[in-house]
């Protein structure tokens, strides 16, 4: 039968997650070796409380030094001073040993945090709305170049060559560049952020799309090919219906994506909270940012929630 | 209606897939080509709407040659036949409907089709073939919910949607069970019979070659090297194509 796949009998096939484990670790030993970074880089306490001070201060905690095991030093009398002649040495000074921070929880801070949600409400929905317009554009111009760089829809392997490599141009441009030299052209304000996030969920889309769709089953394409269908019908038919659940999914993780890469947008001026967010850092408003972060992480979670919802339904 | 005139297939890696192929097909016969996989069954049958192109020869059909039609001519001639896979090659997340109404795209343009809008009759058409291969309740069900048999007999539905003039199936019952498999070969030879298609079937069984067939074409190795009535067809026929003695496995045995 023409249809069954061969197996590979090759020397790597036989103990696959042999070759894999060794794999990994090579690709961990190689580079750290050269980095001249090890383990102890990241048991070293000093770095771990350096982040932990960070977390607490993105909290509503006040930050208090303190004195461990403060020291007392004790002093001789002068000889010829007014005391002199007396048996007791002087108390001279208390040491600190060790300092050490603590960090009260504050129950104003708490609540001028929860009050500052109120006022991110604009930015926030504005970054929002800039997600979910790059994703829409970005996903719908996706299908077709998704469709021009597989493989195996390629009715012109020139076509499939330039289509593949301009994919790989694209996405090899940072969206932070990408965002500041398109702030440079348009200017500041939620324009250049929606293209740049357009031209990224572009990228991605079409990238994890054309994957899917040279794994699809060639079967349902040759069957309409067989009905006399066109080459558009037999996507149509053929392709779109076998991709349409990991479509979906893509346009709904890369608007995941786009939420939280749409607040680094704004450090370069292409609007919503990415703004606020960096003028809080600037002024060292630790509180600030906390607030953006959680809103931020609530903001994924659900969003995360639902998608998965409407993959359940669409599968 | 199908004249083959020297025929040759060279694959690309340089193996030759078909070698010399003389054939004549008549109108409403239903022909069953037999062989061992790899003999160049699924080629041969695959040349004919040109979903494998030869490397040399003349395949007449109606007149024209196949191997020199342009695009809208080779469209043309793929709407009158239809193709039944081993595989059933059904998109399993589309409705039955859809399935069997993909029959009709080669009648209708691009947009039409991409947006869904079947002309009324050709709706009704997909409704008569779906109630011919015995479902039409499962009309809105999923491709993907339905068993093996039910799902070949979607894609025979398909083919009968198309109204061809010539059938090709190529291992139509090699994925089911005996008795699935001989109602699947039941349908195909009753409407091969009742609309008068010629039916060209690839299959490795040889006791149901020689039930359902009228004629048997053995190949080896890309070449014909039998063809004749199925009824003058004996074991010792089939140990000439095979080039072996019969197995159990070649026979699919009785309904059960």
């Amino acid at each position: 039968m023409s249809s069954e796949k061969k197996r590979a009998k090759g020397f790597f096939s036989r103990r696959p997650a042999l070759w894999v484990t060794a794999l990994l670790l090579l690709l961990y030993i190689v580079p750290s070796a050269h980095l001249k970074i090890g383990p102890g880089e990241f048991l070293n306490g000093e770095n771990w409380r350096q982040m932990a001070d960070l977390v607490y201060r993105l909290g509503p905690f006040e930050r208090i030094n303190t004195c461990k095991n403060a020291n007392l030093v004790w002093g001789e009398t002068d000889p010829e001073g007014p005391w002199s002649g007396k048996l007791d040495p002087v108390k001279v000074a208390a040491v600190c040993e060790r300092e050490e921070t603590l960090y009260w929880f504050r129950p104003d801070f708490l609540k001028a945090q929860v009050a500052y949600v109120g006022n991110i409400k604009a930015p926030l929905l504005d970054t929002f709305r800039m997600a979910i317009i790059g994703t829409f554009i970005g996903s719908l111009l996706a299908v077709p170049a998704a469709l021009y760089s597989s493989q195996n829809l390629a009715r012109k392997r020139w076509v499939y060559l330039t289509a593949r490599t301009v994919m790989n141009l694209i996405r090899t441009v940072p969206d932070l560049v990408l965002a500041a030299i398109l702030v440079g052209a348009f200017g500041t304000g939620a324009l250049p952020g929606i293209i740049a996030l357009s031209i990224f969920s572009f990228a991605i889309v079409a990238k994890l799309l054309s994957e899917s769709i040279e794994s699809i089953d060639p079967g349902p394409i040759e069957a309409i090919q067989a009905t006399g269908g066109s080459w558009w019908q037999q996507i149509a038919f053929g392709v779109w219906p076998q991709i349409l659940p990991n479509f979906m999914g893509y346009v709904l993780y890369v608007l995941e994506v786009n939420v939280r890469s749409s607040t680094v947008l704004g450090y370069v001026g292409a609007g919503g909270i990415g703004l606020e967010l960096q003028t809080n850092l600037n002024l060292g408003r630790f509180r600030e940012v906390g607030v953006v972060i959680v809103v931020m992480l609530v903001i994924v979670v659900a969003m995360d929630w639902v998608s998965n919802k409407l993959r359940e339904r669409l599968v | 209606m199908l004249e083959f005139k020297g025929i040759q297939k060279v694959w690309p890696n340089g193996t030759k897939g078909l070698q010399d192929i003389n054939l004549k097909i008549n109108e409403g016969e239903f022909v069953a080509i037999v062989g061992l996989s790899g003999a160049g069954k699924s080629t041969l049958i695959r040349t004919i709407n040109r979903l494998v192109q030869p490397t040399e020869g003349e395949l007449l059909a109606d007149g024209m040659d196949v191997c020199k039609m342009n695009e809208a001519q080779l469209r043309a001639w793929r709407t009158k036949v239809g193709m039944i896979f081993q595989s059933y090659n059904l998109v399993k997340r589309s409705s039955v409907l859809r399935n069997v109404l993909s029959g009709r795209l080669g009648h209708i343009g691009n947009v039409r089709s991409i947006l869904g809008l079947f002309p009324a009759a050709d709706i009704k058409l997909a409704k008569e073939a779906l109630e011919r291969v015995g479902l039409s309740e499962k009309i809105d069900s999923r491709a993907d919910e339905l068993s093996g048999g039910q799902q070949q007999r979607v894609s025979i539905a398909r083919a009968l949607t198309q109204q061809p003039k010539l059938i090709l199936a190529d291992e139509p019952v090699a994925s089911l069970d005996p008795p699935t498999g001989h109602a699947v070969m039941n349908d195909l030879r009753r409407i091969s019979r009742e609309d008068k298609i010629t039916t060209l079937v690839n299959i490795h069984f040889i006791d149901m070659a020689q039930e359902y067939a009228d004629r048997i074409i053995g190949m080896r190795a890309g070449r014909i090297v039998y063809d004749g009535p199925a009824s003058q067809v004996t074991e010792q026929t089939f140990e000439e194509i095979y080039g072996r003695r019969i197995r159990p496995d070649d026979l699919r045995g009785n309904e059960a």
